[in-house]
C-alpha cells in the first residue's frame, strides 16, 4: 500500500506518541544518568567531591594490572554458560509437562510457580539452611542413599553448584511464560499435524518448538542479561566472593568497588565494560533470530 | 475453583486492601515532640536492638533539648545506606559505624572531625584519659572521626566441663600455643566416618594471630609497609599447619557445618560443638544471658614458645562517627558525650555492660558500677588485660584499609584451603595491595 | 475452546501424576523445611546431633506457634504491609498501563526509527542498574524525591522495558489483518489499540501484572536506598531486619518469611487461570 508523505508524517507521530511514556522516562533515567556515567569512567570519583579527569587510567589498571576482574569476569561467563541453556531446557521441560490436560493440574502449576515468587532473602536462608553440610536437609538425604554430601557452600566447585542449583529451583518463573506461550499455540496447527498423521515426537518437534521459539528467545535474551548482572544471591549467600572467588560474581566485584571501596570512577568503567560485553552478546543472539524464531500469524 | 468463591475472594481481596492502606495510622508519633531531633543510625538487631533502645531512652530522659531517634539499619549495607544518606542530603546525625569503614570516609570529607566538636576540657580528657589503642583506632591523619561505644577483643572460651573430661585442668591453662595445640588434640571428637563432630581448638584469624607471632600489618605514615614478613608468614603457616594436621577438608566441613547456626544461642561453643575457641568479648554477656549454667573460663590467646608476644591483638568494634553535613552535630556530641561516658563514666558503665562491649577509657573501667559489673562476670577481665597491653595495635589508619582487610581474609582463606602455599598468599597479598596502591597514588589519593 | 494439551489415555495419566508428584518433591520441599522450621523451637532447630534423616526432622516438636505473633510483634508488620500494597497498586497500575501504551507503538505502528528505538530499549535491559545508580540518584536528590517513594513508583510510570518486550511479543503474534481492516474501516490507532488488541492480550497484561505484584513486594533495593524512614518501609525491608548480625531468630525469620510468602501464593493461586489461559489471544485465527 503506497502512502503518501502526510500519512508518513501522521504514523511518525502516532508511533512517537504511543512510545512517549518510554522515551520521556529513558531520556530522564536512562540516558542522560548513561552519558553521565561514560563520563565519570573516565575520572576519580567518590559521590560528594567534583569528579577529576584521569584519563584511560581506570580502564587501564582493569585491563591490565586487575586480576581479580578477570577472575569475576570468567566467573560470570561461566554462570551464564551453564544456568542459561540449563534454565532453558528445564522451563520448557517443566512447561511441557505442566501443559498436558488432567485434572488438579492447576494444583501442581502454582506448586512449582511457588519456588519463584519467594523473597530471595527467605529462599537464601532456606537455602543456607538445607545446604548445611551437617544437619541440612540435602545431605541428610544423601546420607540415606550412603552418599556423603559435600561442604556446599564452603567449598569452590560446590558452591557455584549450589547458586546453579537455587537459580533452577526458581525455574517456575520463567516456566509460566513457556506454558502461556503453549497455550497461545492455535490448536488447528495440531488438528492439522493429527490429519497428517504425525506422533506426538513429531508434532512437538515441528509445531510445538517452532511455535514455542519467540517465548523462548525471550527468555534467552533475558537470561543473558539477568545472568551477567547476577548478585543478590551471591551476596547474601557468600558475601565475600565465596571460596577461593569461586562465587565473585562480576556484579559483586563490582558493588564493592563503588560501595565498599568508594571508588565510583573504576566502578563506572566496570560496569562500562559489562555493558559492553552485554550489549555485543545480545546483538549476536538478535543476529542468529530471523534463523530460528518463528513469529506466528 | 468455583466462579462464586473467586468473585467473594476478589471483593474481600480488594476490601482487605482498602482497609489497610486507608486505615493503618501513617507513623508513630514521636515522644517528645518539642524537643530537637537527632537522628541516629546503628547497626544492631533483636535483642541487641533492644539494650541500644534502653540507652537511648536513658539519654532523651536525662536532658529535655534533644530527642534522639534510633534507626537500624542491616549491618551489610549500613556503610552503603550513610553513603547515600549524605549524598541524597538526607544524613543521619550520628551513626555508630565498624571502625574499619572510618579513615576511607573521612579521606573523602564525609565526616566531622569530632575534636572540631569538643571543649577545651572534653578534648584535653579525651585525649589524656582514653585508652590509647582505642582512641586511635577512630583518628585518621591526626584527627578523631570515630569515638568508640563498644569495641571489641578476641580470646579464648574454654569449657571446663569439656576439659576435665579429657584429663586437662582448665585452671592451668596452656602458657604457649604448642601447649594449647596439644589441648586441642585431645578435645577433638570424631565420628565413625572420621568426620569431626567436636574441634577442640584450631588457629585462625590471620589478622589478628599475626601480632602474638610478632607480626601484624602496618602501614607507617611515610607510605611503606610491612605485609609479608616472616612474622606473619610463621603465622599463616602454623594456622595452615594445624589445619593440614586435622585434614583442611575436615575443619571445612566441621566449619561450614556451624556457620549457619550463628544466633546467640546457637553459638558453638554454647552447644558443646567446641571446646576451645577464639571469640569476641560479647559473648561473656551472651553466656550470662543465654548459659548462665554452662562454666567457662577466658583466657588471652598464648603466644608461640618463640619469638611470641603476649596479650597482642588488633581492635575493632563500634565507633560514632558525625557526617559533614549532619544538621544537628551538637545534639549528636551530646549523645556521643552521654555513652561513651566521656562526661560520666560511671554512668556510660551500664551502657558498656548491656552489650558487654569495652569501653572507651580506663575512667570507665574503674567506675563502681563497671567493677560491680566485674566482680559478676570476672571472666571478662581477659579482654581489659588485653585492652592494657602495648601490644594490642589499631588497624592501620589508611584509606584502602578495606582492601587491604579484604586481602588479608583471602590470603588465608585460600592458604587453609591448601590451594596456595602460606607463602604464595602473602606474596599475592603485598603484590595485590602495592598494585592497588600504586593506582590510587596515580590517582592523587595518599594511600 | 481452550488449548489445553493433549488428551491422555489412563496409563499416561497415572505416568503423568507419578512425574509430577516426583518432580513436586524438590520444589516443595524448600518451603516445607521454611514452614516447619517457622514452628520449631531452638533446641530443634540447632540440634546438631541429630544427623539422621526421618520425619521427625520435618515435623515440629514441640509445637512453637508463638513464633508466629513473636515475629510480627517484633515488628509494625502492618505499617509495612501498608506501605507494601500501597506501592504495589501504584507500580502495577503504572506499569502495565505505560509498558502496554509503548508496546502496542513497537509491535503494530510503523513510524521512523522504530526498530533502532525498540534495539535502544532492548539495550537499556542490559544496563547493569550500577551505571545509573549515582546520577540517578543525583536527580532524584534535586528533584527533592528523596526520602519519599517517587523514585519507586514514577520510573514505573514510564514504562518497564521488560514488560515491553515482553507485550510486544505478545502483540506480534496478533495477526495483523485484524487491526488493518479495523483501520479501513476508519479506527484510529487509539481505538484499535483499546478495543481489539486489549481485549485479546488479558494474559499477557496479567502476567505483567502480577510480575510488577511480585516485584514491588519483593523489592529490596529501592527501598533501602531512597526510604530513611521507618514508618515507611516496606515489607522485604522488614523482612530484611530479621537476618541479624547478632543474635539471628531463625524460627522468626521464618515465621516471619511464610507470612510474607502466604499472600503472593493465594494471590496466584487465584489468579492463574487468567494469568496462564492463552485462548482469546488467538482466537481470531
Amino acid at each position: 500500500m503506497p502512502r503518501g508523505n502526510r500519512d508518513k508524517a501522521k504514523q511518525n507521530l502516532v508511533g512517537y506518541l504511543f512510545i512517549s511514556p518510554w522515551l520521556i522516562g529513558f531520556i530522564a533515567f536512562t540516558f542522560w544518568p548513561f552519558i553521565r556515567s561514560i563520563y565519570l569512567s573516565f575520572t576519580r570519583y567518590n559521590i560528594v567531591t567534583e569528579p577529576k579527569w584521569v584519563g584511560l587510567a581506570n580502564y587501564k589498571m582493569l585491563l591490565t594490572q586487575d586480576e581479580l576482574f578477570y577472575k569475576s569476569a570468567w566467573v560470570t561467563i561461566k554462570y551464564a554458560i551453564v544456568a542459561v541453556p540449563l534454565g532453558i531446557v528445564a522451563g520448557v521441560a517443566l512447561a511441557l509437562l505442566l501443559n498436558i490436560n488432567v485434572k488438579g493440574m492447576s494444583v501442581f502449576r502454582t506448586i512449582f510457580y511457588l519456588p519463584s515468587i519467594v523473597p530471595t532473602v527467605a529462599t537464601s536462608v532456606v537455602f543456607m539452611w538445607l545446604l548445611n553440610p551437617n544437619i541440612g536437609l540435602v545431605n541428610r538425604i544423601l546420607a540415606v542413599v550412603g552418599v556423603q554430601g559435600p561442604a556446599w557452600l564452603s567449598t569452590s566447585p560446590w558452591a557455584f553448584n549450589s547458586l546453579i542449583m537455587m537459580a533452577l529451583w526458581g525455574v517456575g518463573g520463567s516456566m509460566v511464560i513457556y506454558l502461556a506461550g503453549l497455550k497461545d499455540i492455535p490448536v488447528h496447527l495440531y488438528e492439522a499435524a493429527t490429519l497428517d498423521g504425525a506422533s506426538s515426537v513429531k508434532k512437538l518437534r515441528y509445531v510445538t518448538l517452532p511455535m514455542m521459539t519467540p517465548v523462548i528467545f525471550f527468555n534467552l535474551v533475558m537470561g543473558i542479561i539477568s545472568a551477567f548482572q547476577y548478585f543478590t544471591q551471591a551476596f547474601v549467600m557468600t558475601p565475600n566472593g565465596g571460596p577461593e572467588d569461586s562465587t565473585y560474581f562480576y556484579s559483586l566485584y563490582l558493588y564493592n568497588r563503588a560501595w565498599k571501596y568508594l571508588d565510583m570512577g573504576y566502578a563506572s568503567a566496570m560496569a562500562w565494560i559489562l555493558f559492553l560485553v552485554v550489549i555485543v552478546l545480545t546483538g549476536l543472539v538478535f543476529r542468529t533470530q530471523k534463523k530460528w524464531v518463528h513469529y506466528g500469524g | 475453583m468455583g466462579k462464586q468463591i473467586k468473585k467473594w475472594f476478589s471483593i474481600a481481596f480488594v476490601a482487605i486492601v482498602t482497609v489497610v492502606v486507608f486505615a493503618t495510622n501513617q507513623s508513630t508519633p514521636r515522644r517528645y515532640p518539642a524537643r530537637i531531633p537527632v537522628r541516629f543510625w546503628h547497626r544492631w538487631q533483636g535483642d541487641w536492638e533492644k539494650q541500644v533502645q534502653k540507652i537511648v531512652d536513658a539519654f532523651n530522659e536525662s536532658q529535655d533539648k534533644y530527642e534522639v531517634i534510633a534507626l537500624s539499619t542491616p549491618a551489610s549495607g549500613a556503610d552503603s545506606k550513610f553513603i547515600m544518606g549524605v549524598i541524597g542530603g538526607d544524613p543521619p546525625d550520628v551513626m555508630s559505624m565498624w571502625n574499619g569503614a572510618i579513615p576511607n570516609m573521612a579521606d573523602n570529607g564525609f565526616l566531622t572531625p569530632l575534636e572540631t566538636l569538643m571543649s577545651p576540657e572534653e578534648k584535653k580528657a579525651y585525649f589524656n584519659d582514653s585508652y590509647p589503642v582505642i582512641r586511635d583506632s577512630g583518628m585518621y591523619k591526626g584527627r578523631v572521626y570515630g569515638i568508640t561505644i563498644g569495641s571489641d577483643l578476641y580470646a579464648l572460651y574454654v569449657n571446663v566441663k569439656q576439659c576435665r573430661e579429657a584429663g586437662l585442668d582448665p585452671d592451668h591453662f596452656p602458657t604457649t600455643l604448642e601447649e594449647l595445640e596439644r589441648w586441642g588434640d585431645k578435645l577433638n571428637q570424631y565420628d565413625k566416618n572420621g568426620n569431626l563432630t567436636r574441634l577442640g581448638f584450631v588457629l585462625s584469624s590471620l589478622d589478628y594471630i599475626a601480632y602474638l607471632f610478632g607480626g601484624g600489618f602496618y602501614v607507617h605514615p611515610d607510605g611503606t609497609y610491612d605485609l609479608n614478613t616472616p612474622q606473619n608468614l610463621r603465622a599463616l603457616q602454623r594456622i595452615v599447619d594445624e589445619r593440614k594436621k586435622l585434614g583442611f577438608e575436615k575443619v571445612l566441613r566441621f566449619n561450614a557445618g556451624l556457620k549457619n547456626s550463628a544466633g546467640a544461642a546457637a553459638w558453638p561453643f554454647m552447644t558443646g560443638d567446641l571446646s576451645i575457641t577464639f571469640d569476641g568479648q560479647w559473648r561473656v554477656e551472651e553466656l550470662r544471658k543465654f548459659r548462665p549454667d554452662l562454666e567457662y573460663r577466658v583466657y588471652p590467646v598464648p603466644p608461640p614458645a618463640q619469638n611470641g608476644k603476649p596479650l597482642a591483638g588488633t581492635i575493632s568494634g563500634n565507633f560514632m562517627i558525625v557526617p559533614s553535613s549532619a544538621k544537628q552535630k551538637e545534639g549528636a556530641w551530646e549523645f556521643i558525650k552521654f555513652w561513651s561516658g566521656l562526661d560520666d563514666p560511671n554512668r556510660a558503665a551500664k551502657f558498656y555492660n548491656l552489650g558487654g562491649w569495652l569501653p572507651l577509657s580506663p575512667a570507665v573501667t574503674n567506675s563502681p558500677n563497671f567493677q560491680a559489673w566485674l566482680k559478676e562476670n570476672p571472666q571478662f577481665k581477659a579482654f581489659l588485660q588485653i585492652l592494657a597491653s602495648p601490644n594490642c595495635k589499631p588497624m592501620p589508619a589508611i584509606a584502602n584499609l578495606q582492601f587491604l582487610n579484604d586481602q588479608i581474609s583471602r590470603a588465608e582463606d585460600q592458604a587453609v584451603r591448601g590451594t596456595v602455599t602460606p607463602k604464595q598468599a602473602l606474596e599475592e597479598l603485598e603484590a595485590n595491595y602495592k598494585k592497588e596502591l600504586d593506582r590510587r597514588r596515580a590517582l592523587g589519593y595518599d594511600n | 475452546m481452550t488449548t489445553d494439551g493433549p488428551k491422555l489415555n489412563l496409563g499416561s495419566k497415572v505416568a503423568t501424576y507419578v512425574v509430577l508428584t516426583l518432580l513436586c518433591l524438590p520444589a516443595l520441599l524448600p518451603l516445607v523445611w521454611m514452614i516447619s522450621t517457622s514452628l520449631k523451637g531452638d533446641t530443634q532447630i540447632y540440634n546438631a546431633t541429630d544427623h539422621g534423616l526421618s520425619l521427625s526432622t520435618l515435623v515440629p516438636s514441640p509445637l512453637h506457634p508463638e513464633n508466629y505473633p513473636d515475629a510480627l510483634n517484633t515488628l509494625p508488620f502492618l505499617v509495612y504491609l501498608r506501605n507494601t500494597l500501597f506501592l504495589c497498586i501504584c507500580t502495577v497500575l503504572g506499569a502495565v498501563v505505560s509498558s502496554a501504551v509503548v508496546a502496542y507503538g513497537f509491535a503494530k505502528v510503523n513510524f521512523t526509527g522504530k526498530n533502532t528505538l525498540f534495539m535502544l530499549m532492548i539495550a537499556t535491559m542490559a544496563l547493569p542498574g550500577q551505571v545509573t545508580m549515582i546520577p540517578v540518584f543525583s536527580l532524584y536528590r534535586s528533584l527533592g524525591w528523596y526520602g519519599t517513594y517517587l523514585p519507586i513508583i514514577v520510573p514505573a510510570f514510564t514504562a518497564s522495558a521488560y514488560y515491553v518486550f515482553l507485550m510486544t511479543q505478545f502483540f506480534r503474534t496478533i495477526p495483523n489483518e485484524m487491526s488493518e481492516a479495523a483501520r479501513v474501516d476508519g479506527a484510529g490507532e487509539w481505538t484499535i489499540f483499546t478495543r481489539l488488541i486489549l481485549p485479546l492480550s488479558k494474559p499477557a497484561l496479567a502476567t505483567c501484572a502480577l510480575f510488577q505484584f511480585i516485584g514491588t513486594w519483593n523489592d529490596f533495593l529501592g527501598p533501602l536506598l531512597y526510604i530513611n524512614d521507618p514508618a515507611k518501609y516496606p515489607l522485604a525491608y522488614g523482612l530484611q531486619q530479621f537476618v541479624t548480625l547478632y543474635g539471628g531468630k531463625h524460627a522468626q525469620l521464618m515465621a516471619a518469611s511464610t507470612i510474607f510468602t502466604i499472600p503472593i501464593i493465594i494471590l496466584f493461586f487465584f489468579a492463574q487461570k487468567t494469568f496462564i489461559q492463552g485462548i482469546s489471544t488467538t482466537g481470531g485465527k
